[in-house]
């Protein structure tokens, strides 16, 4: 790291302290800045774990709900991210065990009304590539739940192993094998729904 | 010659291999087709599904996002007093900001309700069953005692930036009142069961991105901004409505005090929004700033960004951002770098400052040797998929191969990993021996060049170097004079020796 991003990280680093302490001191000004700070990583972990919109609003929001509660609690220096995406984590995964208990009707996304593919591509291809993207969200959401927070982690936010490992709190060595066990049963999973040979 | 497990081939996706076992993993993939395949499609599939997972809701969703939490956790911890509250007294907390956030969001309540009501049925799920016994208690009761005694709140900074441009709600707040009174006796009935705080239903992704799209007229600000995009065929297409409230408060602005707009989430053209600080002199020069960033939020330094109608030209810094000094009025910004589509957006400039936020989309490096390079105008795009000609007049093989090898490639561009760029240099060499002589041989040399030396450049060993000299090298050999050839002979420079 150069001399001037690692001074700025530092940086960082001391005013997210300083926003821990004054958050833990009752400053609710100072949460509202953690809040704003995160709000778009969590809302991207939250999505990746729903993929439904509402629910992804849902779960950032009660994820930020939580902190506050545990805020005080928080040990001062560590970054917070980590913190605030176990916590996300943790409330998707009760939410998609419960789920596999008791199978919802697959929804599709509300989303996907409103993806119209560009008219200068390929109208062909266009519904080719949205099968596929369909296929892999039902095969996503058939995996195990363990395997899903991995795949989730690494795609959206392309987290280190590492940082998967402190965010889920499993070993390195869990993660790694986690991740490629999870992509080839997704892989797999689509290869059983599209008819391509795995 | 055993096979790279699959344990080594997700990890070298994802450039999580060190030391001896990247090494080996290196040499293996250098020598080992199958294994070269197998990563590819790992590459693809791991792209695809990062698409699956993203999803923006917009600039509006994050201008509320805090509040909502703020209103979460306040409703949270109330709950022993709401039971002392009648029903009369349940809207008396909401300040003139709030009344107007709540009948901004009722005003698109009625058009989007279906949308929402599909939503709340899905979601009922995620709300534990506290969650829920939360909602029914805190629905129609506010927290009284912020009126009275002020608690710091998250929305306190933002509440000076609102009082300005206070004279502009006038207009709205008393219908905004009404309809927000109503939407609340509402919200019990219709979502009680449900246990949704009437504060998550208002401002969900689409509402908000809708709302803004249609520009609709909560009047809260007079300024306009109009944002179109260039799509493949020339055109410019309007990112929102032609012309869309510059500085109007989305639902979110009533609450936060920071006013943008943000484009209705566009599939095929790049995110954009404009966010202005609030416009009091028309007539002012005004400082226009901005920055540009990629598909990753990650800015583009060295971008040259101009205003075509002013004939001025600046740099983007390493944080990405520009400012120039501007007139108020309609300007035409026009933004390129290397590896990203050129990008031009219509701002109106209004007030003391202007901010715009430019997304870039990079380049597939195969635009250029498939759809530059090529003797004729019908040969392949290959980033858009927009023509087939080239496609149907090869051989089934060399099809398979090609469509192969752009999978690759656009996962490649799409994890911008080492590893894929690898695997599509790999499928590019496949193309190669199949392609016609002449212009398809060397678009297909080209992309193994390009694809070897992007590889390199994000993940430099020695192998990478080596395999990305021989790739150069053997396109300088088929290439005839030309830019493309002048751009290989500066990869070759920048090789180590």
């Amino acid at each position: 790291m150069s001399e001037a991003g690692r001074s700025n990280s530092n940086e960082k680093a001391a005013d997210e302290t300083d926003l821990v302490r004054a958050a833990q001191a009752g400053d609710s000004r100072a949460f509202g800045e953690i809040v704003t700070r995160y709000q778009r990583a969590i809302y991207r972990v939250a999505y990746g774990f729903t993929r439904i919109p509402a629910d992804a609003d849902d779960l950032a929001q009660e994820t930020f709900v939580r902190a506050y509660q545990a805020i005080g609690r928080f040990r001062v220096g560590e970054p917070l991210y980590p913190w605030l995406a176990r916590i996300a984590s943790n409330l998707a995964l009760s939410l998609l065990r419960s789920r596999r208990r008791k199978p919802e009707t697959a929804l599709e996304p509300l989303m996907e009304a409103g993806q119209q593919w560009g008219t200068e591509e390929d109208p062909g291809r266009g519904v080719i590539d949205r099968e596929r993207k369909k296929h892999l969200e039902q095969a996503l959401a058939e995996l195990k739940p363990e395997h899903q927070a991995v795949l989730v982690l690494r795609g959206v936010e392309e987290k280190s192993y590492e940082e998967i490992a402190k965010t889920l709190n499993v070993p390195l060595g869990t993660v790694m094998s986690r991740l490629s066990r999870a992509r080839a049963e997704l892989r797999a999973r689509l290869a059983a729904k599209t008819g391509e040979s795995s | 010659m055993s096979h790279l497990r699959p344990e080594e081939l997700s990890a070298t996706l994802d450039d999580a291999l060190h030391g001896e076992a990247r090494e080996r993993a290196e040499r293996h993939l250098a020598e080992c087709a199958t294994c070269r395949e197998a990563l590819a499609a790992l590459a693809d599939q791991e792209a695809t599904l990062r698409e699956v997972l993203k999803h923006d809701p917009g600039e509006a969703y994050f201008q509320t996002f805090a509040a909502r939490v703020e209103d979460r956790i306040r409703a949270a911890g109330l709950q022993g007093a709401q039971a002392r509250l009648g029903r009369e007294g349940m809207w008396g907390w909401l300040s003139p900001r709030r009344l107007a956030w709540l009948g901004a969001a009722a005003a698109v309540i009625g058009g989007v309700g279906i949308v929402l009501l599909t939503g709340r049925d899905q979601t009922s799920m995620l709300q534990s069953p506290r969650l829920v016994e939360r909602g029914r208690q805190t629905e129609p009761v506010a927290p009284a005692p912020q009126t009275s005694q002020h608690a710091p709140s998250f929305r306190d900074e933002q509440n000076a930036e609102q009082n300005k441009v206070s004279a502009n709600l006038k207009d709205v707040a008393p219908s905004a009142n009404k309809e927000s009174k109503l939407e609340a006796q509402n919200a019990p009935a219709q979502e009680g069961e449900a246990g949704a705080p009437l504060q998550e239903r208002a401002p969900q992704p689409e509402p908000a991105a809708d709302q803004l799209a249609r520009g609709d007229a909560r009047g809260a600000s007079p300024k306009r901004a109009q944002e179109v995009r260039r799509n493949a065929a020339g055109e410019d297409v309007p990112v929102t409505a032609p012309v869309a409230p510059f500085a109007a408060s989305p639902p979110a602005s009533a609450t936060s005090g920071t006013r943008g707009l943000a484009a209705a989430k566009p599939q095929s053209a790049a995110p954009m929004e404009l966010q202005s600080s609030a416009a009091r002199d028309r007539d002012a020069s005004t400082r226009m700033c901005g920055r540009v960033i990629d598909g990753l939020q990650r800015p583009v330094a060295g971008a040259t960004v101009a205003l075509a109608d002013r004939g001025l030209v600046t740099n983007t810094a390493a944080d990405g951002r520009f400012c120039f000094d501007a007139a108020a009025g309609l300007h035409e910004l026009s933004v390129m770098a290397v590896g990203y589509e050129p990008t031009r957006l219509q701002v109106r400039v209004e007030g003391e400052s202007s901010e715009a936020l430019v997304t870039l989309h990079p380049v597939s490096v195969l635009e250029n040797p498939l759809a530059k390079g090529s003797a004729t105008s019908e040969k392949l795009d290959v980033r858009k998929g927009a023509t087939y000609g080239y496609l149907q007049s090869v051989s089934p093989k060399t099809h398979a191969a090609l469509e192969h090898a752009m999978a690759a490639q656009r996962a490649a561009d799409s994890l911008g990993t080492a590893a894929a760029y690898d695997a599509a240099a790999a499928a590019w060499s496949k193309v190669a021996p199949l392609a016609a002589a002449g212009v398809p041989h060397r678009d297909a040399l080209h992309a193994v060049a390009a694809s070897r030396y992007r590889a390199w450049q994000i993940g430099p060993t020695s192998a990478r170097a080596k395999s990305a000299r021989n790739a150069i090298d053997a396109f300088l050999a088929a290439e005839p004079a030309g830019s493309r050839k002048e751009q290989a002979v500066h990869w070759s420079e920048q090789l180590p020796h």
